[in-house]
C-alpha cells in the first residue's frame, strides 16, 4: 500500500510516463492527416459504414479523439508551472526566471514554425502552445479556484463558439431549403434568398461522395510534388491555421486545458499525489459522462451521415470540449491507478523515457511521417487504408520507445531538447550523461532534462 | 537653424518631450483614422469618385496620404517600444524579482482586453491596441539587447513585412496574368480544363472587386450596412471585419508592421536618439534624408494611383515593388529627427508643452477618439454624408477638445480616466486618482504613469 508521500523521483516518473502516453497517443490522431486527405476521415467518401475501416474509425474516435491532445495540454500547463517554480526556487535563476521562461517560449514558437513549414506538418501544435504560453506567466501564482474559473471561462467561450458554428450550418440548410421550396412554387427570390440557395446547393454539391473523392484525388496529386511544390501548397493552409483558426478555435481549445492543467498540478492530481480513492472517483466521474458524451457525439455523426448541418437539430449545443476533457481525465486516472498500485512498472518506465524526450519525439513524428508519406519522400500518401495506417503507427511507437530508451541511457536530453535548451540559454549545454543521478537532482536550473515545459 | 538656440535636454524635460511626441502622434493619427470612420473604409487612401476629386477634396487626400499616412502610427509604435523600455527600467528599479515582468505582462493582457473593447464595443475595426498587445507580448526578453542588435531586429521585421507585402502583390499580378491568358483562350472558344476555369473565376472576382467601379460598389455596400443602422447592426457588420483583422490581419501584416517600429523605438530610446543625445548634425541628416526619400517614394506612388483614378486593378499591374513599410520607416524616422531637432531649438518648446498633456493621457485620448467618431458618425448619422475635406473639420474639433480636455483634466488628476482604469486593473487595486496631497510626490510621477502605450 502506498499511502506514504510519493518521493521526488517517482513523481517525475509518473508525469513523464503520462506525457509519453500522450505523445504516442497523439500520433494515432495525427496519422490519418499525415497519410491521407482529410476527406478520407469522412466515411461517406468510400461509403465505409461497415468493415474493418469502420471499426477502426469508431475505436480511434470514440475513445481517443482529442484526448491525447488534451492530456498534452494539461501537461504543458503543469510544465510551465513546474518550470517557473524551479526557476524561482533556485537562487541562481530566480532573478531571470521570466527571461528564461519567455526565451523558451519564443524558441518554441520558432520550432513550431519549423515543424509547420519546414517539416511541413500543418497540424503542428507547438506554435499554438507557444502563443498560449505567452499568456500564462502572470497567472502562475493564482490559487486553484481562480485557475479553475479561468479554465471554465475558456471552456464556455469555446462551447459558445462551437455552438454558434453548429447553428450557422443548421441555418444554412434551413434557409437553403426554404429558398429551394419557394423556387419550386415559382416565387421570385430576393437577393438574400438567392445567396442562401447558392450556398446550400454548393454545400450539397461539395458533399457528394464523388466530389469528395475528386477533392481527395487532387490533394493526393498535390502532395506528390517536389518539396517546394508541397511547401507552397501547405504553407497556405498552415498560414490560415496559425491565424484564423488559432484566433477562433485553437486558442480557446488550448487555454481551457492549460489553466486546468495548472490547477490540477497545484492540487497534486497530475503528480500522483492524491489517494487511490481519489483516482477511482475521478475515473468513474470522468468516464461516465465522457463515454456517454462520446457515444452521443459519434452516434449522431453516423446517423446524420457526416452531414454537419443536421447536428444542431439533434443536439443544440457543442459539447466537444467537455467530452474530450472528461475522457482525457479518465485516461489519466487509469495511468495514475496503474502507478499507484505498482502495476505495469516496466511499461510506465519505458514510457517515461519517451516522455522525457517528448519534444524530440513529437518533432520526429513529423519528420518520419512526412518522409514516409509525402511525394518528396516515399510517397505513400493516399495509398493506405484507414486500418493500415495503424501498422505504421505501431512501427513508429516501437521505434520511439526503443530509441528513447537507448538515447536517454547515454544522454541528458533528447537531441531537440538539447538544441532548445542551448538556444534558450544561448550557450551550448552539456549533453552527455557524465554526472550521477544524485548530482542531476541538483541541476542548477533544475529544469532541463526533467521537465520539458512541453 | 541657429545653433545658439539649441540646448541640451534635461531629464524631466526628456519625459515631457516624449509625452509631447506621443501627443503629436496621437492627434495625427486621427487624420488617417477619420477617413475610415466618417466614410467607407475603402476610401481610406482612395478617393470617393462620387465626390469631386479636385479642389479641397484633393488637398485633403494629398495632405493625408503624402505627409501623414502610416507615419503617425509609426511614431506611435516607436514610442510604444521606447515606453516599454522606460516602463521596465523603472519597474526594475523599484521592484524585486519577477514583479516587473508580472506587472508588464498584466498590463499587456489588459491592453488586449481594451483593444477588444475598442474594436468590438466602440466599433473601431482599425483599433491598434490589440496588435500592440500581441506585439508587446514578444518584447520583454529583448529589453536588454544593445541598440545595434535591436536595429538588426527591426531590419529583420522590415524584410519580412516587405517580403509578405510583395508576395501578396505578386499573387495578385499572377492571378491577373493567368486569368487574362485563360480569357484569351476562352475567346478562341477553346475548351477549358478545371484548373483554367478556377483561374478564370479567381481573376474575374479579383477584377470585380478591384476596378474603380468595383471599389465604389463595395464601398456603397458597406455604407448600406452602416448608414442609419442600429448599434446591433453595425456591431454585427464590424464583428466579422474585426475578427478577420485580429486573426489573418495581425498574422500577415499588422504584427510585422508594429514590430518594426517597436524594435526601432527600443533601439532609438536606448541609444539616446529620442531623448536628444545624438549630435544635431545627425538629426539634420536623418531628417533630410528620411523625409526626402520617403516623400519621393510616396509622390511616385500617389501620382500613379491618382492618374489611374484609384483603380486598384490597374495599379497592381503597374506597381513593380511594394515599398510601403520601407517608405514608412524612412518618413517616420525623418519626422522623429526633425521633431527632436525642433525641440532642441528652444523657442519651439512652447508648442511641445501644449501637446505634452495630450500625450500623457494618450490612452484615454485614443479610446475617446473612437467613442467620439462612433457617436458623431453612427449615432448622429454623419457617416458617408460629408465631403473628404469636411471630415477634417471634425478632426480639428476633436483635436481642440482633446487638447483643452487633457490640460484641464491633468490639472486635477494624476492620470487620464482610462489610464486610471488600466492601472487599477493591472494592480488589481483601486489607484489614487486625485493629484497627490504632498507636493513632493508629484516630482516623479509614478513610473508607470508613462503609459507603455502610445
Amino acid at each position: 500500500m502506498i499511502s506514504a508521500p510519493v518521493k521526488e523521483g517517482q513523481r517525475i516518473l509518473i508525469i513523464d510516463a503520462v506525457r509519453g502516453v500522450a505523445l504516442l497517443g497523439i500520433l494515432m490522431m495525427n496519422i490519418p492527416y499525415f497519410a491521407n486527405p482529410s476527406q478520407y476521415e469522412n466515411l461517406n467518401t468510400f461509403n465505409q459504414y461497415s468493415g474493418i475501416n469502420y471499426y477502426t474509425w469508431w475505436i480511434v474516435n470514440f475513445f481517443f479523439e482529442g484526448t491525447m491532445r488534451a492530456i498534452f495540454s494539461l501537461l504543458f500547463g503543469a510544465g510551465c508551472l513546474l518550470l517557473l517554480n524551479r526557476l524561482e526556487g533556485n537562487r541562481s535563476t530566480a532573478g531571470n526566471a521570466a527571461d528564461i521562461y519567455y526565451r523558451r517560449v519564443l524558441w518554441l514558437l520558432v520550432f513550431g514554425l519549423v515543424n509547420a513549414f519546414i517539416f511541413q506538418w500543418p497540424g503542428d501544435i507547438l506554435y499554438i502552445y507557444a502563443l498560449c504560453g505567452l499568456f500564462l506567466f502572470p497567472f502562475r501564482n493564482l490559487k486553484v479556484r481562480p485557475l479553475l474559473l479561468l479554465s471554465l471561462l475558456f471552456f464556455i467561450c469555446y462551447t459558445i463558439r462551437g455552438t454558434y458554428d453548429l447553428y450557422v450550418e443548421h441555418a444554412m440548410r434551413a434557409n437553403g431549403e426554404k429558398a429551394l421550396m419557394l423556387e419550386q412554387q415559382k416565387k421570385l427570390l430576393t437577393d438574400d434568398q438567392k445567396a442562401d440557395k447558392t450556398a446550400w446547393t454548393a454545400y450539397l454539391e461539395k458533399q457528394k461522395p464523388e466530389n469528395l473523392r475528386k477533392a481527395a484525388d487532387k490533394k493526393i496529386k498535390d502532395l506528390h510534388g517536389s518539396y517546394f511544390q508541397t511547401f507552397a501548397l501547405l504553407a497556405v493552409n498552415t498560414g490560415r491555421g496559425q491565424s484564423v483558426y488559432f484566433y477562433q478555435y485553437n486558442f480557446f481549445d488550448s487555454m481551457c486545458l492549460l489553466f486546468l492543467g495548472m490547477a490540477l498540478f497545484k492540487l497534486g492530481v497530475l503528480t500522483g499525489k492524491r489517494s487511490k480513492k481519489f483516482y477511482w472517483l475521478l475515473l468513474f466521474g470522468s468516464y461516465i459522462p465522457g463515454l456517454a458524451l462520446s457515444y452521443f457525439e459519434h452516434r449522431n455523426l453516423i446517423s446524420v451521415r457526416f452531414d454537419n448541418t443536421q447536428l444542431f437539430s439533434r443536439m443544440p449545443v457543442e459539447l466537444y470540449q467537455f467530452r474530450r476533457t472528461f475522457l482525457a481525465l479518465g485516461h489519466l486516472s487509469v495511468l495514475m491507478l496503474l502507478y499507484k498500485y505498482g502495476i505495469a512498472k516496466r511499461f510506465l518506465n519505458a514510457l517515461a523515457k519517451v516522455g522525457q524526450m517528448a519534444f524530440t519525439n513529437y518533432l520526429m513524428q513529423s519528420i518520419i511521417c512526412v518522409t514516409i508519406f509525402y511525394g518528396f519522400g516515399f510517397g505513400l500518401y493516399g495509398n493506405l487504408q484507414m486500418y493500415q495506417e495503424y501498422y505504421v503507427v505501431l512501427c513508429i511507437w516501437i521505434f520511439q520507445i526503443i530509441f528513447s530508451q537507448v538515447w536517454m541511457h547515454y544522454f541528458n536530453f533528447g537531441p531537440f531538447e538539447w538544441i532548445w535548451r542551448s538556444l534558450t540559454y544561448w550557450k551550448k549545454q552539456p549533453m552527455k550523461k557524465t554526472v550521477t543521478t544524485a548530482e542531476r537532482e541538483e541541476d542548477p536550473d533544475g529544469e532541463g532534462n526533467i521537465v520539458p515545459a512541453m | 537653424m541657429a545653433t545658439a538656440a539649441l540646448a541640451p535636454v534635461r531629464k524631466n524635460q526628456r519625459i515631457q518631450f516624449i509625452d509631447a511626441l506621443r501627443g503629436f502622434a496621437l492627434l495625427g493619427i486621427l487624420l488617417m483614422n477619420i477617413m475610415s470612420q466618417g466614410q467607407s473604409h475603402f476610401y481610406y487612401s482612395a478617393m470617393n469618385l462620387g465626390q469631386s476629386i479636385t479642389g479641397p477634396n484633393y488637398w485633403a487626400w494629398f495632405v493625408e496620404c503624402f505627409f501623414f499616412e502610416g507615419t503617425m502610427r509609426g511614431l506611435f509604435s516607436i514610442l510604444f517600444g521606447a515606453g516599454t523600455i522606460l516602463l521596465i527600467t523603472r519597474l526594475e528599479k523599484r521592484n524585486k524579482g519577477l514583479e516587473p515582468a508580472d506587472i508588464y505582462y498584466r498590463r499587456l493582457l489588459w491592453l488586449l482586453v481594451f483593444g477588444l473593447i475598442n474594436a468590438f464595443i466602440f466599433l473601431w475595426p482599425g483599433d491598434i491596441l490589440y496588435p500592440y498587445a500581441i506585439g508587446g507580448l514578444l518584447l520583454f526578453p529583448f529589453r536588454n539587447w544593445k541598440p545595434k542588435h535591436l536595429i538588426w531586429g527591426a531590419m529583420f521585421f522590415l524584410a519580412v513585412a516587405t517580403y509578405r507585402n510583395n508576395s501578396d502583390l505578386y499573387d495578385s499580378k499572377n492571378t491577373i496574368a493567368k486569368g487574362k491568358a485563360v480569357e484569351q483562350l476562352a475567346a478562341q472558344k477553346a475548351s477549358l480544363t478545371d484548373i483554367q476555369k478556377d483561374d478564370l473565376k479567381k481573376y474575374q472576382s479579383y477584377k470585380d472587386d478591384n476596378t474603380k467601379e468595383g471599389i465604389a460598389k463595395r464601398a456603397a455596400k458597406e455604407e448600406q450596412q452602416i448608414k442609419g443602422k442600429s448599434y446591433a447592426g453595425i456591431f454585427t457588420y464590424f464583428r466579422d471585419i474585426n475578427m478577420r483583422r485580429e486573426s489573418a490581419g495581425v498574422y500577415n501584416f499588422m504584427l510585422w508592421d508594429v514590430l518594426i517600429f517597436f524594435f526601432l523605438g527600443m533601439a532609438l530610446f536606448k541609444s539616446g536618439f529620442i531623448s536628444g543625445k545624438s549630435s544635431n548634425r545627425l538629426y539634420a541628416v536623418v531628417a533630410v534624408v528620411g523625409i526626402a526619400s520617403g516623400l519621393l517614394i510616396n509622390y511616385y506612388e500617389m501620382n500613379l494611383l491618382y492618374g489611374l483614378k484609384f483603380d486598384n486593378y490597374e495599379f497592381v499591374q503597374r506597381y513593380p515593388f511594394d515599398t510601403y513599410e520601407i517608405r514608412r520607416v524612412l518618413q517616420t524616422v525623418g519626422y522623429l529627427s526633425a521633431l527632436v531637432l525642433l525641440y532642441k531649438t528652444v523657442p519651439f518648446r512652447k508648442i511641445f508643452s501644449v501637446l505634452a498633456p495630450v500625450g500623457q493621457m494618450a490612452f484615454t485620448n485614443y479610446l475617446m477618439q473612437s467613442i467620439f467618431t462612433s457617436v458623431i458618425f453612427y449615432a448622429f448619422g454623419l457617416f458617408a454624408a460629408l465631403q473628404r475635406y469636411e471630415l477634417y473639420y471634425i478632426a480639428i474639433a476633436i483635436w481642440a477638445f482633446q487638447i483643452v480636455f487633457s490640460h484641464v483634466w491633468l490639472r486635477y488628476y494624476r492620470f487620464g480616466p482610462f489610464e486610471w482604469l488600466w492601472r487599477s486593473l493591472t494592480y488589481w487595486k483601486r489607484q489614487p486618482m486625485k493629484k497627490a496631497v504632498a507636493p513632493g510626490e508629484e516630482e516623479e510621477p509614478a513610473g508607470e504613469v508613462i503609459p507603455a502605450l502610445a
